[in-house]
């Protein structure tokens, strides 16, 4: 693993932009709901929230903003999977894994960041339950690829 | 949008936007990915319960309500597929953004699947409203006069 942030200090710091959102805000933290409202503005469906596109624009911003001031923009591809696999197995795989991660979080009404962050700070039981029921689903998941892989994911 | 700027930074320093470092957590390789999870939640849990007690205004939106939801089967269901997803890809909505904007194009392709299947959904869930909310067509009977 890379040296990176630890999470004493990485941790802290999330938790500090849920708090934060809801103090500026009154708003729920989540990513996944920017990708449903920047398909209403795509698609021209009403009902768009455009913090939720400024809050994923800053997503960007910092996330290409703290690469390139770490000198490390566009270093590394998709790790151990790209190199495990070839392109045109990589493609369809990632586009089959995404589909399954949005059409998940629609359902359940959240991802990582609003149920697994933000719901659960908030002591939220549907919360809890969503991330308990995708976090073990993902380790058992994890561990069958890896054994029918013969090791190699 | 400042939020956002420093949750995407997080993302990237923390490593949560590394495929690798997602993938070997949910191997039990490390920690860190339990940690951050438990740091975070040790320090949003307190911070939160405060705000939601306290008559706090937030700065643009009225009085601060911090929302909870009550356990449904969606829940369930939504994190069974979620976390099937996450386990191929390796990422999540918001650090695929991540690391689709630290130079990395692959993400993309999940990234469009992300938006798709997002959308599928929301069409789904909007058709299955729709149809609940529509008048049920009752045939006529004639009734016998008294």
């Amino acid at each position: 693993m890379q040296p990176y942030v630890p999470w004493y200090i990485g941790g802290p710091l999330f938790a500090l932009c849920v708090v934060a959102l809801y103090w500026l805000t009154n708003q729920r933290l989540g990513v996944s709901g920017s990708y449903l409202h920047i398909s209403k503005i795509v698609m021209r469906r009403p009902g768009a929230q455009a913090w939720r596109i400024w809050f994923f624009a800053g997503v960007l911003l910092g996330a290409g903003g703290a690469a390139a001031a770490n000198g490390v923009f566009a270093e590394g591809g998709y790790g151990h999977l790209a190199e495990v696999l070839p392109m045109s197995a990589l493609v369809p795989v990632l586009l089959v894994g995404g589909m399954l991660i949005g059409y998940g979080a629609r359902f359940a009404g959240g991802c990582t960041s609003s149920h697994g962050i933000s719901g659960c700070s908030s002591l939220s039981g549907g919360s809890f339950v969503t991330t308990a029921v995708f976090f073990s689903t993902a380790v058992v998941v994890t561990w069958l690829l890896h054994l029918f892989s013969g090791g190699a994911l | 949008m400042s939020v956002g700027v420093v949750f995407g930074a997080a993302l990237f320093l923390t490593g949560m936007a590394d495929y690798d470092v997602i993938h070997d957590g949910l191997l039990f390789r490390h920690a860190h990915l339990y940690l951050m999870m438990v740091a975070t939640l040790g320090v949003g849990i307190p911070l939160l319960w405060l705000l939601g007690r306290g008559a706090w205004r937030s700065a643009v939106n009225g009085p601060v309500a911090v929302t909870r939801e009550a356990v449904q089967r969606k829940h369930v269901s939504g994190g069974l597929i979620f976390g099937t997803g996450w386990a191929i890809a390796g990422t999540c909505p918001g650090a695929v953004a991540a690391m689709a904007a630290s130079g990395k194009p692959l993400a993309l392709i999940t990234m469009a699947g992300v938006g798709i299947g997002v959308v599928l959904r929301d069409l789904q869930e909007e058709r299955t409203s729709q149809r609940q909310s529509e008048p049920v067509d009752v045939p006529a009977v004639a009734v016998p006069p008294v």
